[in-house]
């Protein structure tokens, strides 16, 4: 890489732990290890894919840069106009002021929306908040909003009930524009929505993010529609990142043997296209006790004996220039650098 | 197992509907579902006229008797049913009738009015505490437990010993003991409502608390609150009239319909000879509650998405 | 082979008449299931794919029928007509499981928590072959648990739906629905609450059963990589009808339909990188109270004529095994190449 890319959000070992209590008294018998340390930066303009199975803490961890849910450790640093501030140290009149810079997509498009109220009535309070107080100001802004996202401004006055999956998530979207936000995290933004619908939304996100200089974090499952819309992605399993990189070198040369049954797992439309299937053995296991040293190691294909007793290293790479990390005992770079 | 199978009611149904829709005369009007659904319920519009017709006929109890609910008339005691006494008198010859609708004001009024307060507090607490959570809401449902779990009558025993029955301090103790049951329901609407998307978009806005509990999570609950108000505002009259009719109620020289019933508690003989005290009043009654009741399971139905009409 | 053909539906017409409304759900339906092949149906929600898959087994809500056509089943040497038996009636519930079984797409919702795996394969063991003794049940469901690569099948047997994973629950439930070695499987989106690591699993074990058993198996899905991964053959549905059917080659390199070229050119695919150009479906999906008159498609279709506006397209045969429903598909063709 030429120049260094601005950070815009750096994470140092972010840990996100839920107590789970019983009996009478709620004592605290264990911890669900939903976010285990985990450091990530995200650069400026980029969109960061970040992929895993359900319950490997890819959600717990977007909500978490949102400051929505308790966090148990680690330090997120924000880079705002006037200055680096972690956004755990803020105070409740900075955090709210910060809301406006980080915004969220929705996954579920029905869920997404109040049902009671119509469009206009919903956009329009966050609009309140930050500082339009003349409403005719604000039904500027909302229709306004709604032609960014491709409907009709008419549409503010009508309920959720008369919109599709497609149209609703658009909404969502229009929303989490209202406040001009830097950062917004799409959590699954698209899973939900039918095929058809699903190549609008990211042909709308895609052009959203070059007119409002955004920068995305891309939370997903599905690893084709990340491939088309991230520049990079971070691979995450039992809460930790265990591959970082940038989407062609992820996708081209998987280093963490999970990073390659995950590839290799997915069912790719295209005939053309055949190839080997690596099989995992049985589930991913709980993240109240996760196993002993590499946390993939019960899955693993390529297990050695040092995986079962000793945690990897999260370490950086460099093939070809550009950099790429990834925490496994076993990688061999000779393998990618010879290509 | 025969080829030709017979015509049911509803495959005559499902046949009027495709003819209907091949005509192009059916339109999906979204906002009347649950008002359809109501129409649609026999028992539940029968229960609005029957409902209608014994609210009009209290509060226009002038209208429907010449005879006020408390005037005495000492010279036709436990007259029976005549062309002057529509229901006969009871036994200090006041007009069976006119307490009977000048009664029903105070019993409906005592329903209601301990129902809509109940609500209020219950449903104020149940949202606001229940979205906050944490130890507050660990108290106050602790506190809806004792309060649900106290025996109504001790409470009412114990007011009545330190001051006398009154319809103020009947309303306020059922409000004090019908507040729990609202504060449950509405807290566990608010526990799934909470979790929707769009109340953690608001959070991520960072709207005040206040703001998304009464503007944007209250409109969602309404539906079960409305029955709610409904189911309870008959358990309160019924409450009274049982109260009444132990003598703890309402004050004995107050109309309502359970002090009407009053008159014939402990006194077998009445009940055997004069059925006009308690029959009329009785009949009343529990139509008024039956109606509520229709009303309020057709509430229900309309408003339960998962059932099919 | 004629004799293959375990299942052919022709013509189905299904109508549902919730909310006081009629809804043409499947709107003239044909297609045949085989032995030992493996049928999927694709399309978006509501296009009737899962309406499809439940009228085989009777299993329509109560407000909705069978209009129009048939479902045969060729049981051995009989030839059963499906839609002509009554839904609950006894022939219908001894087809269910025995003949033909299902498995939905919410394995953490299909079981009974409160009842152990085993025991509820085995009320479908007994229900069905009545004369078993319960060591011989035993055995048979510990059985199809062990052919269904759980392992410790004896101590699984014992356990509570809770105990198990989401991938284990839906193994579990092919168990249950493979029990009395059923000639015909429906997987209604078996896959779609599981993990793609899970999925693969899943999508082996379907599989063997194919090869092993001979199992004939309608595949139901959204995803067309599970088409071009799992499907003999396939049944592109929009709107209530089978717009495309054929053989997965040429219905996925030679899409005659303007639908399934849309479909196709809609989605990422893995491997294709960022530069891929994704080509969204215009338009939406209609209301469908407010249907199109003619193909269900032409409002978002590059090729419709008045024609297309006006009267539903045929089934047209491209060879015996390829149909379209489409006036223009030599037009499609040709402008694809």
């Amino acid at each position: 890489m030429q120049n260094k890319p601005e950070v815009l959000l750096r994470i140092r070992g972010s840990k996100t732990h839920f107590a789970i209590k019983k009996g009478v008294l709620k004592k605290t018998q264990a911890f669900v290890k939903a976010v285990d340390d985990v450091d990530l930066d995200v650069y400026r303009g980029e969109t960061l894919g970040i992929v895993g199975e359900s319950g490997c803490g890819k959600t717990t961890f977007g909500k978490s840069i949102l400051q929505l849910i308790p966090i148990t450790g680690g330090s997120y640093e924000y880079a705002f106009k006037d200055g680096i501030k972690d956004l755990r140290t803020l105070n409740k009149k900075e955090i709210d002021n910060a809301r406006s810079t980080i915004q969220i997509v929705f996954q579920d498009p029905y869920s997404s929306l109040n049902p009671a109220m119509s469009i206009f009535d919903q956009l329009q309070d966050p609009l309140i908040k930050f500082g339009v107080k003349n409403k005719k100001e604000r039904v500027d802004i909302i229709g306004k909003l709604l032609e960014d996202v491709n409907l009709p401004r008419e549409y503010m006055t009508r309920y959720p009930n008369e919109f599709s999956g497609g149209q609703r998530q658009r909404i969502g979207i229009a929303r989490a524009l209202s406040v001009n936000p830097e950062l917004i995290i799409c959590d699954e933004a698209v899973s939900a929505l039918d095929v058809s619908i699903q190549a609008q939304v990211l042909k709308l996100l895609k052009k959203l993010k070059d007119e409002h200089q955004l920068t995305y974090l891309f939370i997903t499952h599905d690893l084709s529609v990340v491939e088309y819309i991230a520049d990079r992605v971070a691979v995450m399993y039992l809460g930790k990142i265990v591959e970082l990189a940038k989407t062609e070198d992820l996708f081209a040369n998987p280093l963490h043997p999970y990073t390659k049954a995950l590839l290799s797992a997915i069912p790719i439309a295209d005939l053309a296209q055949k190839k080997k299937r690596i099989p995992l053995q049985g589930d991913v296991p709980s993240p109240v006790y996760p196993p002993s040293g590499c946390p993939f190691h019960p899955r693993c294909p390529e297990c050695m004996e040092i995986c079962k007793t000793q945690k990897p290293e999260y370490r950086r790479f460099e093939v070809h220039g550009s950099e790429r990390y990834a925490s496994c005992h076993k990688i061999d770079l000779s393998d990618v650098s010879n290509k | 197992m025969s080829n030709t199978i017979r015509k049911t009611a509803l495959d005559r149904k499902m046949d009027r509907l495709l003819a209907l829709e091949e005509q192009g005369q059916l339109k999906t009007n979204l906002k009347s579902r649950a008002f359809r659904k109501i129409l649609a319920n026999k028992l539940a519009v029968l229960g609005v006229v029957l409902f209608t017709i014994i609210v009009l006929l209290s509060v226009a109890a002038p209208l429907f008797t010449k005879f006020s609910s408390t005037q005495l008339d000492l010279r036709s005691m436990l007259t029976a049913p005549n062309e002057t006494h529509l229901f006969g008198t009871d036994q200090l010859g006041r007009d069976i009738w006119a307490r009977m609708l000048y009664g029903g004001r105070i019993s409906i009024l005592v329903g209601f009015g301990s129902a809509i307060g109940a609500a209020l507090i219950g449903v104020t607490l149940g949202i606001y505490v229940g979205y906050k959570g944490g130890w507050l809401d660990s108290i106050i449902l602790k506190f809806s437990e004792i309060f649900m779990a106290f025996p109504q009558i001790i409470i009412i025993l114990i007011v009545m010993a330190i001051t006398k029955a009154s319809l103020t301090n009947i309303v306020v103790i059922f409000i004090l003991t019908g507040w729990p049951s609202m504060y449950r329901m509405t807290r566990s609407q608010i526990l799934s409502i909470k979790e929707q998307d769009y109340i953690q978009a608001l959070r991520a806005f960072g709207i005040g608390d206040l703001k998304i509990c009464f503007k944007h999570m209250l409109p969602n609950a309404i539906g079960p609150i409305f029955v709610n108000i409904t189911l309870s505002t008959a358990m309160f009259i019924l409450q009274e009239s049982a109260l009444s009719y132990l003598g703890l109620g309402v004050p004995p020289e107050v109309a309502t319909w359970g002090n009407i019933l009053n008159i014939v508690n402990g006194r077998f003989d009445y009940i055997q000879q004069y059925w006009w005290l308690w029959v009329p009043t009785g009949a009343m009654l529990t139509i008024f509650i039956l109606a509520i009741n229709f009303i309020g399971d057709g509430l229900r139905d309309a408003s339960d998405p998962t059932q099919l009409g | 082979m004629i004799n293959d053909i375990v299942v052919k539906v022709r013509d189905l017409h299904v109508y549902f008449y919730t909310n006081q409304r009629c809804n043409k759900v499947l709107n003239g339906v044909s297609f045949d299931i085989k032995k030992g092949k493996t049928l999927c149906v694709v399309g978006e929600s509501g296009c009737g794919k899962s309406v499809t898959a439940n009228t085989i087994l009777q299993l329509l809500p109560e407000l909705s029928r069978i209009e129009k056509g048939s479902i045969e089943y060729q049981k051995d040497d009989q030839l059963i007509r499906i839609d002509q038996l009554q839904k609950n009636g006894k022939q219908m519930r001894k087809l269910r499981g025995e003949d033909i079984a299902i498995i939905f797409q919410d394995p953490m919702t299909a079981l009974n928590p409160v009842y152990t795996v085993g025991h509820q394969i085995r009320e479908m063991i007994f229900e069905h072959i009545p004369n078993l003794n319960k060591k011989q049940a035993f055995e048979r469901s510990v059985k199809s648990l062990a052919e269904m690569g759980i392992s410790a099948p004896e101590q699984r047997d014992r356990e509570y739906p809770h105990q198990f994973s989401g991938g284990m629950r839906q193994r579990a439930m092919i168990a249950m629905a493979m029990s009395c070695a059923p000639k015909v499987l429906i997987a209604d989106e078996p896959t779609t609450a599981l993990d793609v690591t899970i999925s693969a699993q899943i999508f082996d074990l379907i599989n063997e059963l194919k090869t092993q058993h001979e199992t004939a198996i309608m595949l139901i899905t959204h995803n067309m990589g599970v088409v071009a991964e799992m499907a003999d053959e396939v049944a592109v549905m929009y709107m209530g009808n089978i717009v495309e059917y054929g053989k997965v080659e040429d219905v996925l390199t030679q899409a005659r339909h303007p639908y399934t070229r849309a479909l196709l050119r809609s989605i990422p695919v893995l491997g294709k990188g960022k530069d891929q150009v994704l080509e969204p479906v215009r338009g939406m999906t209609p209301d469908p109270f407010n249907r199109p008159k003619g193909c269900q498609f032409c409002p978002r279709c590059d090729f419709a004529t008045e024609l297309c506006e006006n009267k539903m397209p045929p089934e047209t045969f491209i060879d015996e095994n390829h149909y379209v429903r489409c006036f223009h598909h030599e037009e499609v063709i040709k402008h694809a190449k």
